[in-house]
């Protein structure tokens, strides 16, 4: 009997060790047949996983496979893994034909040899003809070259950012007689002294209320009007349409003036205590009734957004100019990782996902009667009955996606926005950088423990806990203790081998 | 001899299933603990996909400047060693003392209490966070709006004052990994002779005395190892402890900064595989060598309670 239990044991867990084994290794191939169509794979991340995504995959495969001769198979990962995920993917060598380069980071992604040359071959020339145009022309699709070579194709969605941006909750401007325009559709130009004063009147009409909530440290990239050269201010252009001097920011006037203000701000008791230690969401603390103002960055369709955000009519002010920085078209792109099965099927896929709109829109909104309905001002909406949280396909992720001008607009949005975004890219300052892409390898280091020295000190300071004086200069002390001169001058050593490179006088 | 390999063979053979019952387990061992180690030669290279980890460029100790190349790393490494001796000590003491007690109680009480410690030790560092900020917050907070009024004393800004985080961080360990800790020590402690302490009753001896001299002697081998095997983490920071409880606060680096949230804040930027791998090797052979000079040092002192 025992012996027999025994032996019963062990077949039952040596044939689950086989199952196991055999699911582990059972990948299959990923090889295209003889004659079927290719088989490829996009990748990109959404917020939260949607329900529908073979529905849209069946749908685009509809219009893939007779015209091109592929099917996609879409690997959507959720924000909070994607970095990792893809990573991991193409560590192990799985096959990825064309994936969004967001949270990864682009430049990461090429500096560890994952992404492939689209002009190795004239690949995009020949498969990928209509993208250039489709981006608003070589001039913006140069920006994403990494030492002048093209590894990414920027999205078409906001380049620029639109500096010194407030979001006011319109209800609190209505209670202090401020006179806010009908319809209030658009940014609302300032200046910063009337910004201090409509803050201040606002304090007094509302004291229980927090005034006001700076984001830090992203808030001081997104509300002066420099050039950080990269994700963070180490070494920046402090005047970036004229000037290529690569500069401390932490030493300049401006970030004097803009510390001085947050301290006087926080001494009038615009800001809560908890602003530094509380990490709720601003738009979540102004629906909450807690809040009634914070830092955003200025774009077409902005008051929209931030009104849906915070579930009420919101005001958006802006102090400064509309500045596309150095990066602009380098912060997602979409990209071709070396383990795509086929560089030239990729690319015809790439192609197709910025030229086609009814791949755009199946890719962006849906299917039409199932995701969305088209309305009669030529706008699309809900069908009746779903919503954000209950669609199946609704990633508010159009900015994300290669190409949202060439799909429908949704309700809420005014008709033209896509219009108003191109002239708003067009229209605004460049940094005379744009196109110029650090490569921190050689100040890694010094990145390390820069990076740490200003985490430690600049929320504080930005938000006015600290006394300008006093903590401007300890952290100008600390900054410079871990290198930061020594990265500003790899900087601007590379500044100045681009501005060669490329020939500008 | 013939007799003697057939008894070998034998005591094999019965053994069978025994190691078939194994098997899953190496099987996880090797697959997660042994198969990435060629892996740590990618601390040495700078990594390039394209080239494979034993492909890339050869760098030396290139990766590892970074962790010393600062003025924070004295104060990291301070940090990361002083924090876990105090949770080592801390934990330890309270696990044993919560231990000795819960082994008085008996029936459905014990149960409650039991599962009552216990529980903090389940809940995400995420939320233990807020718990955390939930009493010390500067607007709302229960101790600045309740507990310090109450006494006379005037709000303090818990999360801009390093000073007091030390203790709210060891803290907050202890109460959330006592039940935990006191475990292992219940069950051993459960296992003793009851006679011991019969005949110690019989004898006149008290509670504390019958703890100090039956229960602590009899405990000696099990806090030994235990301690072995937190000294072999000492240079391990507990991440969601260090980055989310203090709220990831600047002001506090100078008592919350340790060797993982310093590569994570440095790092995150750069998404530097070769430095991550070379701060985790670095952790691993200095946690190797501590526990390796410990347990000597144990053999010096008790033989019988060294692990190797």
């Amino acid at each position: 009997m025992k012996k027999k239990i025994m032996v019963l044991f062990t077949v039952v867990w040596v044939s689950v060790f086989a199952i196991f084994s055999l699911s582990a290794c059972g990948n299959d191939d990923g090889g295209t047949a003889d004659d079927g169509p290719d088989e490829l794979v996009m990748a990109f991340m959404t917020w939260v996983l949607p329900s529908d995504t073979q529905m849209i995959q069946d749908a685009m495969n509809e219009i893939l496979i007779p015209r091109y001769n592929m099917s996609v198979e879409l690997l959507i990962m959720d924000a909070a893994s994607y970095q990792q995920n893809i990573r991991l993917m193409l560590t192990a060598g799985e096959q990825v034909d064309i994936m969004n380069t967001i949270m990864a980071g682009y430049t990461h992604l090429q500096g560890q040899g994952f992404l492939l040359d689209l002009e190795a071959n004239n690949l995009i020339q020949n498969f990928g003809a209509g993208i250039p145009d489709a981006v608003g022309g070589w001039e913006i699709l140069n920006g994403a070259r990494i030492a002048g070579t093209l590894y990414g194709v920027p999205t078409n969605c906001d380049h620029a950012v639109g500096r010194g941006a407030i979001a006011v909750g319109t209800q609190f401007l209505d209670a202090i007689g401020f006179d806010v325009p009908s319809p209030n559709n658009d940014i609302i130009h300032i200046s910063v002294a009337e910004l201090d004063s409509i803050l201040m009147q606002i304090n007094e009409a509302f004291p229980e209320m927090e005034t006001f909530r700076p984001t830090m440290p992203g808030g001081i990239t997104q509300f002066m009007s420099i050039d950080p050269l990269g994700a963070e201010p180490f070494g920046v252009l402090l005047d970036p349409v004229n000037d290529l001097t690569v500069s401390n920011l932490f030493t300049s006037q401006a970030f004097y003036d803009f510390i001085s203000m947050m301290y006087r701000w926080n001494n009038h008791g615009f800001i809560s205590l908890d602003a530094a230690a509380d990490d709720t969401p601003v738009t979540a603390l102004v629906s909450a009734g807690r809040l009634m103002s914070y830092m955003t960055g200025g774009k077409p369709g902005i008051v929209a957004q931030e009104s849906g955000l915070c579930a009420q009519p919101m005001t958006i002010f802006q102090t400064g100019p509309d500045m596309m920085n150095a990066n602009a078209a380098a912060r997602f792109p979409w990209a071709i990782p070396f383990t795509t099965a086929n560089p030239e099927r990729a690319m015809t896929l790439l192609n197709a996902f910025y030229t086609c709109p009814e791949l755009s829109n199946l890719l962006i909104w849906g299917i039409e009667g199932v995701h969305y309905e088209m309305q009669t001002d030529g706008r699309v909406d809900f069908p009746a009955g779903l919503d954000a949280g209950t669609s199946g396909w609704h990633n508010g992720m159009a900015w994300n996606m290669p190409n949202q001008f060439i799909s429908h607009v949704w309700m809420g949005d005014d008709l033209d926005l896509y219009d108003q975004l191109i002239e708003f890219n067009a229209n605004a300052q460049i940094s005379r950088a744009f196109g110029f892409i650090f490569d921190p390898a050689p100040v890694q280091n010094e990145i390390a423990a820069v990076t740490n020295a200003y985490e430690e000190l600049i929320v504080s300071l930005g938000m006015g806990m600290v006394n300008p004086t006093t903590g401007i200069a300890q952290l100008n002390e600390r900054l410079t203790a871990a290198g930061l001169y020594r990265i500003i001058d790899e900087k601007q050593s590379q500044l100045d081998a681009w501005v060669i490179a490329v020939g500008m006088n | 001899m013939t007799r003697v390999k057939v008894k070998k063979k034998t005591n094999w053979r019965r053994f069978i299933p025994v190691y078939l019952m194994m098997l899953p387990g190496l099987a996880y061992f090797f697959i997660n603990n042994y198969m990435p180690l060629p892996g740590i030669m990618v601390a040495f290279r700078r990594f390039n996909a394209q080239l494979g980890i034993h492909g890339s460029p050869w760098v030396g100790f290139a990766n590892f400047e970074f962790l010393f190349a600062t003025q924070d790393a004295w104060i990291i490494t301070r940090n990361t060693i002083l924090y876990n001796t105090a949770f080592i000590i801390v934990n330890t003491v309270l696990a044993i003392l919560v231990a000795a007690l819960l082994s008085e109680l008996s029936g459905k009480l014990k149960n409650v209490y039991q599962s009552a410690i216990l529980l903090p030790n389940l809940i995400s560092t995420v939320i233990i966070g807020y718990l955390v900020f939930a009493f010390l917050s500067a607007e709302s907070g229960f101790i600045n709006n309740t507990v310090l009024p109450f006494l006379g004393i005037s709000p303090i800004s818990w999360y801009t004052e390093p000073s007091y985080w030390p203790f709210i961080l060891i803290l907050v360990n202890a109460w959330r990994g006592v039940g935990y800790g006191c475990i292992i020590y219940l069950a051993t402690l459960t296992g003793f002779d009851r006679s011991y302490y019969e005949s110690a009753m019989l004898d006149g001896a008290g509670r504390g005395k019958q703890f100090l001299h039956i229960t602590l002697p009899l405990l000696k081998p099990t806090i030994i190892m235990l301690t072995l095997l937190s000294i072999g983490r000492i240079f391990y920071a507990d991440f969601g402890l260090f980055f989310q409880v203090p709220m990831n606060q600047g002001a506090l680096f100078s008592t919350t900064n340790v060797i993982d949230t310093y590569v994570f804040r440095g790092l995150v930027q750069l998404g530097n595989i070769s430095m991550s791998a070379a701060a985790g090797l670095y952790q691993s052979v200095v946690g190797f060598i501590l526990v390796l000079f410990a347990n000597v040092v144990v053999r010096k002192i008790d033989p019988d309670s060294a692990l190797i």
